[in-house]
C-alpha cells in the first residue's frame, strides 16, 4: 500500500520550487560582463520548473510557475506576460508527460525541454509579430534555446545528484496498474 | 462517512480556488502583456516596485557571479598576455602622440572661447552607479542599476560609462533604476555624424550594431566617422560620444557603439537641464502702452 504523503509536506516542497525558481532569475539576470553580450542568458526558470514537474508534479503547481514567470517578465525588462504563459504551457506539457519521461532515459527528457524550449521561442516571436513588436534575429533565438538546452543537463545534474531530489513514487490503480 | 463527505467536498472546494486563481493569473498575464505593447507607464512602475524589492537579493547573487565571470575572463586573458602586451605598448604608442595633440587642442579652445566669449553649456552632474543585473533574455537589451530616486536619478536620463552614452533612464524606483540600452529595439537617440555634421536617429535592433535611421543624406558619411548626440529634443546633452560608423551599405549605417557593453560595471546617470526649455505657447508680444497714443 502506498504511503500517503502528509499535507504540509507538498508544502514544503513548493517552497523548494519557490526558492530554486527565485535563484534561477537572479541567475538569469546576474551580468556576465563579456559572456552576456555574446548570448542570451539560458532559460534557468524553465529547466528548474521542467525538472520538479516530472519528479514531483504535485509539489510543482502550476500558480507558482506563472507566478514565477510573471515576476522574472516583470524584473527582467522584456515582453510581460507572454514569456511567463509560455513558460506555463511548456512546463504543463511536461507534466503531461512526466510518466512517460520517467519511465525512459534522460535524453527523451532532454529532447522534449529542448524542443519545448524551441517551442517557446516561437510562440513568443509569434506573439510580438502580432502586435506589431520587433523580434530578436532567428540566430539569437537559436543560441537561447541551445543555452537552455545545455544548462537543463547542468540543472537536473546539480538538482538529482546535489539536492538528491528524487521522483516522487508513482501512483498505483486498483490492481497495481501505472498509468 | 460524514467526515470523508466532508473531506471530499474541502478537498473539491480547493481544487476549484486554485482553478479559478489561475485562470485570473492567466487573464492578468494577458492584460499586461497588452498594457506593455500599449506602453503603459502602469507596467514600469510595477517593474519599478518589484525591482526596489528585489534589489537587495539580485546585488547579492550579482557579486559571486560576476565574480566567476571575472575568474574566466582573467584566465582567457593569462592565455593571451603576450599578444595582449604587444598590443599595450602600441597602444600607449598611440596614446601618447594623442595626449600631446589633446593638449594643444585644449589650450587652442580655451583661447577660442576667451576670443569669442562663448556661451558655455550647462553644468552637468551625475551620479554613478553599479550595474546589478542585466535583462539576459532575447528580447529585450537592459540593465539594472543600484540608484535611483533617492540619489536624483531622473526618467530619461542619459547614461553614460568611461567611453560614450551607455543609454537612457526607462523606470526610476527608490534604489534601482532600468537602464535600456542603445542596442535595444526601443531605443531612439537623435545623433549626428562628424564630421559632415548630419544628422540621423541611432535606432537599435537587439544586435551589436544599432542603424543609422533618417540619415538627412550619405554624401560625406564614411566608415570611421564619429557619432555623437546632437542634443535635439532637450533629453540628452549634446556631443556625447556614441560610435563610430562601422559600415556604409546599401541598407544604410551601422555604428560601432563606443561604450564597452563586455565590461559595462559602472555607469553614471547624467543630471542635464537643458539651457533653454519652451513650457508654452508664447503671448503675443505687444508694444508697450506709451507707444500708443490712442489708447491714452
Amino acid at each position: 500500500m502506498a504511503r500517503r504523503e502528509p499535507g504540509y509536506a507538498r508544502w514544503l516542497n513548493a517552497l523548494v520550487l519557490l526558492g530554486l525558481g527565485w535563484l534561477a532569475i537572479l541567475l538569469e539576470l546576474a551580468p556576465l560582463g563579456g559572456l552576456a553580450s555574446s548570448a542570451p542568458s539560458p532559460d534557468f526558470l524553465f529547466c528548474v520548473a521542467a525538472f520538479l514537474v516530472v519528479r514531483r508534479s504535485r509539489s510543482t503547481p502550476a500558480i507558482l510557475v506563472l507566478l514565477l514567470g510573471l515576476a522574472r517578465d516583470l524584473i527582467g525588462g522584456g515582453a510581460v506576460g507572454i514569456e511567463a504563459l509560455t513558460l506555463l504551457g511548456a512546463v504543463e506539457l511536461m507534466r503531461g508527460y512526466r510518466f512517460w519521461l520517467r519511465r525512459r532515459s534522460f535524453v527523451f527528457e532532454l529532447a522534449l525541454a529542448a524542443a519545448l524550449a524551441m517551442g517557446m521561442a516561437a510562440l513568443q516571436v509569434v506573439a510580438l509579430t502580432i502586435t506589431f513588436a520587433p523580434s530578436p534575429a532567428l540566430e539569437t533565438l537559436a543560441l537561447g534555446v541551445l543555452g537552455t538546452a545545455g544548462a537543463y543537463v547542468a540543472v537536473a545534474f546539480l538538482l538529482r545528484y546535489g539536492l538528491r531530489l528524487r521522483a516522487e513514487p508513482q501512483p498505483r490503480g486498483p490492481l497495481g496498474a501505472t498509468p | 462517512m460524514a467526515s470523508r463527505e466532508r473531506g471530499d467536498i474541502g478537498s473539491e472546494f480547493w481544487r476549484l480556488l486554485r482553478r479559478g486563481v489561475l485562470i485570473a493569473l492567466i487573464l492578468l498575464s494577458v492584460v499586461l502583456f497588452v498594457l506593455w505593447r500599449a506602453d503603459s507607464p502602469r507596467i514600469e512602475r510595477i517593474r519599478m516596485a518589484l525591482t526596489d524589492w528585489a534589489s537587495p537579493s539580485i546585488e547579492v547573487t550579482a557579486n559571486p557571479v560576476n565574480a566567476a565571470a571575472h575568474m574566466v575572463e582573467d584566465f582567457e586573458n593569462f592565455t593571451r598576455v603576450y599578444e595582449q602586451n604587444k598590443l599595450l605598448r602600441r597602444e600607449i604608442q598611440r596614446m601618447r602622440s594623442w595626449r600631446e595633440a589633446a593638449q594643444q587642442l585644449e589650450r587652442e579652445n580655451a583661447q577660442l572661447r576667451a576670443l569669442n566669449n562663448l556661451r558655455l553649456a550647462p553644468r552637468i552632474g551625475f551620479v554613478a552607479g553599479e550595474v546589478i543585473a542585466d535583462s539576459g533574455s532575447p528580447f529585450a537589451q537592459s540593465a539594472l542599476v543600484n540608484i535611483g530616486d533617492e540619489d536624483g536619478v531622473a526618467n530619461g536620463a542619459a547614461a553614460v560609462d568611461g567611453k560614450g552614452l551607455v543609454g537612457r533612464v526607462v523606470g526610476v524606483g527608490r534604489r534601482a533604476a532600468r537602464l535600456l540600452l542603445l542596442t535595444d529595439f526601443n531605443s531612439r537617440v537623435p545623433v549626428k555624424v562628424l564630421p559632415s555634421g548630419r544628422r540621423a536617429i541611432l535606432t537599435g535592433e537587439n544586435d551589436d550594431a544599432p542603424r543609422l535611421s533618417f540619415l538627412e543624406s550619405t554624401a560625406g558619411v564614411a566608415a570611421g566617422d564619429i557619432v555623437v548626440t546632437s542634443g535635439d529634443g532637450g533629453v540628452f546633452p549634446p556631443e556625447l560620444p556614441v560610435g563610430v560608423v562601422a559600415v556604409m551599405g546599401e541598407y544604410g549605417a551601422r555604428v560601432q557603439i563606443s561604450a564597452d557593453y563586455e565590461r559595462l560595471e559602472f555607469v553614471r546617470v547624467l543630471r542635464y537641464k537643458p539651457s533653454t526649455r519652451i513650457d508654452a505657447p508664447g503671448g503675443l508680444v505687444l508694444p508697450e502702452a506709451s507707444a500708443w497714443p490712442e489708447a491714452q
